[in-house]
């Protein structure tokens, strides 16, 4: 596959429900970050309809105060889509007592001659990398706000 | 691929036997049903009541609309009680001939000869046959039918039927709640840690026949055991509804293993509820493995309710021609410090589908807590079908959950490899398929892990990856 050739999108997350049809090797990096009383509910639906296209999803989410998340994920394979290699990423930070969230990433695949897989992980921010940027001279809410930056960008 | 007529031809458990049954309910549900099997039993009061009850439950809920396909099962053509003997016997040779030359096929002496704890088999709907090592009678352990557990064990029964699975929890637990019979109980008193695995062979030995067993494992603080169940049911032509609910209660400290290995043939609704509640630094594990059956869901699940517990659940699902897997794990984290591991694996071929449902809660005062779940899905061939419904619900920040799952076919360089070390295709296939079940299988009995090995075989005959 050709370099231009493939679509790479960064999208903050703001339609509710969003059905994607993957045409060519594409990249999509989704984005939502949660504050005060912000709520997202919503659907991702990615069809892979053809044949030998990849697509790379990644999905991150920063939660703060009272903000909450339901996603619910689905990656569908046809039948006819040899070839097709999907991997969806779901990656979340918690970051208050009150936060929370629901995600749910599916895989429907009505084809055998594929490779596909999700993964999720959802986590606070480890203490120890708190204290080591502390110990370093920042204050706590500095550190914080590093280790998310490097979360959204890496 | 194998043809339907010549698989069944090697289907090496599917044989029936005539039987005569002392006593069959008429077809249908309705309350006069149910009162005659309460009557059968000479339940007490309540028992009758609860049973009721739960039919009421059962009429006003409707049938799930996720998951399988169960339109096409006919409540009202299933006979919901069967006694084939009188009584129970205690010894191999006291059993009439018919059900002795079931048996024989599937080799329970052998199990007996290998000491396995307890042998108690199903036959039907009640347990015709149970043997206790005295062992096990003089550590104060409890291992009955349920039905006999009612009469003997009333306080220790009431405080803990149904306290896990309440009747109205869903349409087929309540379904069980008003017309169970049979299953198996098993009381292990504080301290006590039983070594041999308790074992259970349940058979369905006739057509158009439900069985709705009712398990209730209590494991009092401090204890341990493991549970084997496994079931080899013979063909029939007609549709068959198997609907059985397990309860595990898992006080502090105490240790539990649930093993399943499920192998209905392929007319058999298997619509199974299973759930454990898991105190203070308790540890309770599922290991299950499906195959057969039309459409089977089962989603075994582990309540955290005490801090430091610990569930586990493993399972192995295989779906052939016409077959539904709908199987998952659920793990609810209501204390903290709890930790949980889900890790299924799945094979579908010649037109079978296998979906992976399953749910992780963690509630928002358990905090601490660590998830890890992973499921495979390996797709042999282009009529098959694999799904993955995995529902996360974090509401406590101090929580560690890792998901992973991945669906794939066989490894093309994995098999030229194998067969440049001289094995056939179809060998090469097998061993690759072994090796992706291995992890599960080894946490098997060997006896299960034999059976479930050598059945996977058979369906993957005369398949190239």
């Amino acid at each position: 596959m050709q370099e231009n050739n493939k679509t790479t999108k960064t999208i903050l997350i703001t339609n509710e429900n969003e059905n994607i049809e993957i045409l060519k090797d594409s990249i999509f990096n989704y984005l939502w970050i949660g504050k005060d009383n912000q709520k997202y509910k919503g659907n991702l639906t990615i069809f892979h309809n053809i044949a030998n296209t990849k697509s790379n999803i990644s999905i991150k989410v920063v939660l703060y105060d009272n903000s909450s998340f339901d996603l619910e994920a689905i990656v569908h394979i046809s039948k006819g889509a040899i070839g097709t290699d999907t991997y969806l990423k779901v990656n979340a930070l918690i970051l208050s007592n009150y936060a929370t969230i629901k995600v749910e990433p599916s895989l429907e695949i009505l084809e055998n001659d594929v490779k596909a897989g999700h993964s999720a992980i959802i986590k606070e921010i480890p203490l120890n990398e708190i204290y080591y940027l502390m110990s370093r001279g920042l204050s706590e809410e500095e550190a914080k706000s590093i280790i998310v930056e490097a979360f959204i960008n890496s | 691929m194998i043809s339907k007529k010549n698989f069944e031809k090697k289907y090496e458990y599917g044989f029936s036997k005539p039987n005569d049954y002392e006593f069959r309910s008429k077809k249908g549900l309705t309350e006069e049903t149910v009162r005659e099997i309460s009557k059968m039993k000479d339940e007490p009061e309540w028992m009758l009541n609860f049973r009721l009850n739960a039919l009421k439950i059962f009429k006003s809920k409707k049938l799930p609309t996720w998951g399988g396909d169960l339109s096409k099962i006919d409540f009202d053509d299933i006979y919901y009680y069967l006694k084939p003997t009188k009584g129970k016997s205690r010894t191999w040779e006291d059993l009439p001939k018919g059900i002795k030359d079931t048996y024989d096929r599937i080799g329970i002496p052998e199990s007996e000869k290998a000491i396995l704890g307890g042998v108690k088999a199903q036959f039907e709907s009640e347990v015709v046959y149970g043997s206790l090592l005295k062992k096990l009678e003089d550590q104060g352990v409890i291992f009955t039918d349920t039905d006999s557990a009612l009469k003997k064990y009333p306080e220790l029964f009431k405080k803990y039927f149904s306290s896990v699975v309440p009747a109205n929890d869903n349409k087929f637990a309540a379904l069980n709640s008003a017309v169970w019979s049979g299953g198996s109980f098993l009381y292990i008193p504080k301290g006590v840690k039983v070594e041999l695995p308790l074992q259970t062979y349940f058979r369905i030995n006739s057509s158009k026949m439900g069985q709705f067993e009712r398990t209730l494992i209590i494991a009092d603080e401090g204890s341990q055991a493991v549970y084997a169940e496994g079931c080899s049911s013979p063909m029939y032509s007609e549709d068959s509804l198997h609907s059985a609910v397990v309860e595990i209660v898992v006080l502090k400290g105490a240790r539990v293993r649930y093993i399943t290995v499920q192998n209905w043939f392929s007319d058999v609704y298997n619509l199974v509820t299973k759930r454990a509640v898991a105190y203070e630094d308790s540890v309770m594990e599922w290991i299950d493995g499906n195959l057969g059956s039309k459409l089977t869901m089962k989603y075994p699940s582990v309540y955290l309710m005490g801090e430091r517990a610990h569930g586990e659940i493993l399972s192995i699902a295989l779906a052939s021609n016409g077959q539904h897997q709908d199987v998952g794990a659920k793990v609810i984290h209501k204390a903290s410090n709890t930790s949980s591991i889900v890790n299924s694996k799945s094979i579908c071929l010649n037109g079978g589908k296998t979906s992976y449902r399953g749910l992780v809660k963690v509630n928002r005062n358990a905090s601490g807590c660590k998830v890890k779940v992973n499921c495979d899905a390996l797709i042999l061939d282009q009529e098959s079908r694999s799904d993955t419904y995995p529902k996360m619900q974090i509401d406590n920040r101090h929580t560690k959950l890792a998901h992973e799952a991945s669906v794939s076919k066989l490894n093309s360089s994995q098999i030229y490899y194998l067969t440049s070390r001289g094995l056939s295709e179809e060998e090469a296939a097998s061993v690759i398929v072994s090796g992706f079940i291995e992890p599960i299988l080894k946490e098997l009995p060997v006896e299960h892990a034999v059976e479930l090995n050598r059945l996977i075989e058979l369906e993957m005959e005369g398949k190239v990856g």
